[in-house]
């Protein structure tokens, strides 16, 4: 005589295993989030921009530029020459969390400034 | 007006008259650019230049850079204002403020015969106490410069002022200064590269914005040099 065949087990069945699965998820489900671009590009450098303006005194401007940057006086000299002669002078470089900081200290200093996307 | 950078790094604005006083009193409203967009925009600009500015970081430049700067530019002129609460009224003929034994750089400006930043540390005699106007042999510290002043010719003969300013405080009055120079650019065309003829001036009504315009540059030449920027 051949043994009777076992029975089924509960969860065997592909029907019963998905409704299992199934319940056990959450309420709802959350899409990985999709950063825009520009927010995941934290890497990419940016410029720190003095521009020139006819009321900023220009020992004020080598102040400001030693006092935030820490560059020599010599440095700063030479940027600020560049800001009232050529216009505009790039006096940092680098990631846009620090350039942001730099000219946030620099508005506050009132010195006219920007920062753009370098490259 | 008589500038010293005393001994204790205080400053001292002396025979200050009665015009440069109510000038002084008017920072905030020569500061203020709430009613001038184009005043707003230079003192409140954007982080970045047009093309890599993202709405995102504006928004954030708005929402939390911009009050703090707000709060920074009021702070400055309520701090001028306060030590202004401090001045102190001089007859004619009485002596001079400096007279206590706080001494030290010295300048007067906008004196048809002064030259406020021309000291020289090897010129002994402008050492000398009579040089720093008073005539009278200090016992504090000895000047560490001193220049022209008009009272080598005597007390001044009309009624004058003085204010001390503390030390921690020289920034915060040069930046209240400076704020009410960029307004007056921006609501005036009043600045340091486009000088008016007289003619020019009298008749555009903006002579009195011109010479408050100078005032500024003044004391703002002299604390930058002599005070701010020590290194």
């Amino acid at each position: 005589m051949f043994p009777p065949p076992p029975s089924p087990r509960p969860d065997a069945d592909p029907l019963r295993r998905l409704l299992i699965a199934l319940a056990s998820l959450p309420d709802t489900v959350v899409a990985p989030e999709v950063l825009p671009e520009e927010d995941t590009d934290l890497d990419q450098p940016w410029h720190v921009i003095i521009f020139n303006d006819p009321v900023n005194l220009m020992s004020y401007v080598t102040m400001v530029i030693r006092r935030i940057f820490s560059y020599s006086k010599e440095k700063a000299e030479t940027m600020m020459l560049d800001v009232h002669q050529k216009g505009q002078c790039i006096v940092w470089t680098g990631g846009k969390e620090r350039a942001e900081l730099y000219v946030r200290q620099l508005q506050e200093h009132q010195l006219l400034c920007s920062m753009k996307k370098a490259g | 007006m008589r500038l010293q950078k005393l001994s204790d790094g205080a400053i001292r604005l002396s025979q200050l008259n009665p015009w440069e006083v109510q000038t002084f009193r008017s920072l905030p409203i020569l500061a203020d650019f709430s009613d001038h967009e184009a005043a707003e925009r230079r003192m409140l600009p954007t982080p970045a230049v047009e093309s890599d500015l993202t709405p995102d970081m504006g928004m954030d430049w708005v929402e939390y850079v911009m009050p703090e700067l707000r709060d920074s530019f009021a702070r400055n002129l309520s701090t001028v204002m306060e030590d202004l609460e401090n001045l102190k009224t001089h007859f004619p003929g009485d002596p001079e403020p400096d007279e206590a034994d706080r001494s030290g750089h010295s300048a007067s400006i906008l004196d048809d015969d002064a030259d406020p930043w021309g000291w020289d540390d090897d010129d002994d005699e402008s050492r000398s106490p009579s040089s720093s106007g008073t005539g009278k042999k200090e016992s504090g510290p000895p000047p560490q410069k001193a220049g022209p002043a008009r009272s080598q010719s005597g007390p001044p003969q009309e009624l004058n002022y003085s204010v001390d300013i503390p030390s921690e405080h020289a920034e915060l009055w040069f930046r209240a200064m400076n704020q009410a120079r960029l307004v007056l650019s921006a609501k005036h065309g009043i600045d340091s590269e486009h000088i008016p003829d007289l003619a020019t001036l009298l008749t555009s009504g903006k002579l009195e914005y011109w010479f408050q315009y100078e005032l500024f540059v003044s004391l703002q030449g002299w604390l930058v040099d002599a005070v701010l920027d020590t290194n």
